[in-house]
């Protein structure tokens, strides 16, 4: 006869099986493991994991062109699986990741996807400025746009002659509704702006010229009502972070929709996911922004005796930081490793 | 030349030179574990709403930011930390990879979970039924961007069970030599005679015609035959020395020469061959991916 019988080669590796499986259920779930063990037992030590998997590999690749038996194979199988995840997993150091992120990674993808950049903030502002220019020569068209009783309740919140009692718009504790109210709303209306432009970047066109009329709308209407004082003073210190956040959050759709419709000389489909890792990494900063913007708008813009000059000069303030920190941040750093990844795949 | 797979599990060639076997998961044991996700959401909603609504506002403030998280980050925290499983995947035994097998990234995740909300539309999950009927890895479209796939947990074969009583049955050689396949069947054959009983295992084991032509047990001879193929209990003292010898320690980089010198071994030795690759119906090919 020939070839090593499957019992001998079994009677061999047991062993080493074993060990290697013990091992690998200790670090896939230590609290299973030590149920299993009891509580005290020594925990397993592997030397060299790489080695070991590879000639856990090597014994699968023998088991299958021996033609062993199913039950061996799938067992063998199953250990490279395990061996393969647990070594290919990927290492983070998340503080440092972060911290380059926010230095470098993002404000760059930001210039570098200027062009979007431009388009997404045309499709957003020529609209808003659109509607609110013409409501002021228009006003009665707001109701074209919105129904009777939003366009009450929007009066209501920021009448003058209704507010004028309070020191306060809000007590605190309504301060920390109103935080998690726009945190759910605002960062929802940035995530599905950015899916849907997997519709070939047809939904995100439409959420964001949609955004764009309805904002417009609202704004252009308390203006002709001459609110100024009450709606602008309120919206305009959070304004910065969250309208560009929007805008980055059309970006990132129209990036993903371009993979489809203008795929290069890839797949559709690779292009489709090197894009979505460029729009994602757009995205980790624009929900970010959108939660800063949230704060600002439920703890700072709501305080209604602070006087309206500094509220002003702070939105003038916040306005110029953000162009800032997109224009410059990170001009002439060294590529993260983030980076180098996406301009390679992309 | 085997005739094309219907199932749907693919091979991954990984870096140390052998494939993966992988088998993505349909929409059935999906659906039964976004079932159970939804569930145990509904559930907390539920117990913090009624804690947070004690708390008047701040407390419906603070509800609001859990619902966001939980709305959108549920599946990505239970990805990244819990290997691939959500509570609802880890009840239907299966998790999230990416397609190369791979552990799912924090990025591909993220990807996935976001493009959840169009793979809903127009109504419960539409667009990902479809997609995942139409691709060949049953991925939804946050799958598709991501570069993931939903795969069943490796698990043991449950049609395949060891059997005590079984074991004490004696090596036999058989007075014709096999060919690989159908040397493989009949190992196949003696794993999964424990889940069959003895007049179904005899039944199956006649198929093989002239080879148990004078046997009072069928299946209980070609047990032994199998034994006999895998090496068990004949000779065993001798055949282990041998073995020490043939199975050396050997290094990576001659695994595929190792591999084809003994294939070539093997198939030198079949001629004479019954007719016994139909007794089993798993196709044992395994081995045509060397």
């Amino acid at each position: 006869m020939s070839s090593v019988k499957q019992e001998p080669f079994v009677n061999r590796y047991e062993s080493q099986w074993q060990h290697f499986e013990n091992w690998m259920d200790y670090q896939e779930n230590t609290l299973q493991w030590q149920k299993k063990n009891g509580p005290d037992a020594e925990p397993p030590i592997l030397d060299d994991l790489p080695h070991q998997y590879r000639q856990i590999c090597h014994h699968l690749a023998m088991a299958k062109t021996r033609m062993y038996s199913p039950l061996l194979i799938d067992r063998l199988n199953r250990m490279v699986v395990q061996g393969h995840q647990y070594l290919y997993q990927t290492s983070t150091h998340f503080i440092r990741d972060i911290i380059d992120y926010f230095t470098i990674t993002f404000p760059a993808l930001i210039r570098k996807e200027r062009k979007l950049v431009l388009i997404a903030a045309l499709l957003f502002y020529v609209p808003f400025f659109g509607i609110l220019i013409w409501l002021q020569f228009y006003p009665d068209m707001v109701y074209s746009i919105m129904d009777g009783a939003s366009v009450r309740s929007m009066e209501n919140m920021y009448d003058p002659a209704l507010h004028e009692r309070f020191g306060r718009e809000r007590e605190a504790d309504s301060d920390v509704l109103m935080f998690g109210h726009y945190i759910r709303n605002n960062t929802g209306i940035d995530f599905r702006t950015f899916a849907s432009g997997l519709l070939f970047g047809v939904g995100t066109l439409f959420f964001t010229v949609f955004n764009g009329v309805y904002i417009g709308a609202a704004t252009g209407h308390l203006t002709q009502l001459g609110y100024i004082d009450t709606f602008w003073g309120f919206v305009c210190g959070h304004s910065s972070l969250e309208l560009t956040a929007l805008v980055f959050s059309t970006v990132a759709g129209l990036k993903l929709g371009m993979g489809i419709i203008k795929p290069g000389r890839k797949s559709r489909i690779r292009a489709l996911i090197d894009n979505g890792k460029v729009s994602m990494n757009i995205m980790y900063g624009t929900a970010t922004m959108t939660i800063m913007a949230a704060f600002v708008e439920a703890f700072w813009s709501s305080i209604a005796w602070m006087p309206l000059g500094i509220k002003y000069a702070v939105a003038a303030a916040l306005w110029s930081a953000v162009i800032a920190y997109f224009v410059f941040m990170g001009r002439n750093a060294k590529p993260t490793q983030t980076l180098v990844e996406l301009s390679r795949a992309t | 030349m085997l005739s094309p797979q219907i199932d749907t599990s693919y091979s991954v060639a990984t870096p140390e030179g052998i494939s993966l076997h992988l088998t993505p998961a349909g929409p059935v044991p999906r659906i039964y574990a976004w079932g159970i996700d939804v569930l145990i959401r509904l559930i907390i909603y539920a117990f913090f709403g009624f804690f947070s609504n004690l708390l008047g506002n701040f407390g419906v403030g603070i509800y609001s930011i859990v619902v966001f998280f939980i709305e959108w980050f549920y599946p990505v925290y239970f990805e990244i930390f819990r290997n691939g499983q959500t509570p609802g995947k880890k009840m239907f035994e299966i998790y999230v990879a990416q397609e190369s097998g791979a552990p799912v990234s924090f990025g591909s995740s993220m990807v996935r979970n976001i493009i959840r909300f169009i793979d809903f539309l127009p109504i419960l999950y539409g667009s990902a039924f479809v997609s995942m009927i139409l691709s060949d890895k049953f991925q939804r479209l946050g799958d598709l961007a991501a570069n993931t796939v939903v795969l069943y947990l490796p698990t043991e074969n449950s049609l395949i069970v060891e059997n005590k009583e079984l074991d004490k049955v004696p090596s036999e050689h058989a007075q014709v030599s096999f060919s690989l396949k159908e040397q493989q069947a009949l190992i196949s054959f003696s794993n999964r005679m424990g889940t069959l009983n003895e007049d179904r295992s005899d039944e199956l084991a006649s198929l093989t015609g002239d080879l148990v032509k004078d046997q009072s047990h069928p299946s209980r001879y070609l047990y032994a035959i199998a034994n006999g193929l895998m090496g068990k209990r004949t000779h065993r003292v001798e055949r282990e020395t041998n073995s020490a010898k043939e199975d050396k320690p050997q290094t990576d980089s001659n695994t595929q020469t190792a591999a084809q010198t003994d294939t070539q071994q093997t198939t030198a030795d079949s001629e004479n061959k019954p007719a016994i690759t139909s007794m089993t119906d798993e196709n044992p090919n395994s081995g045509d991916q060397s």
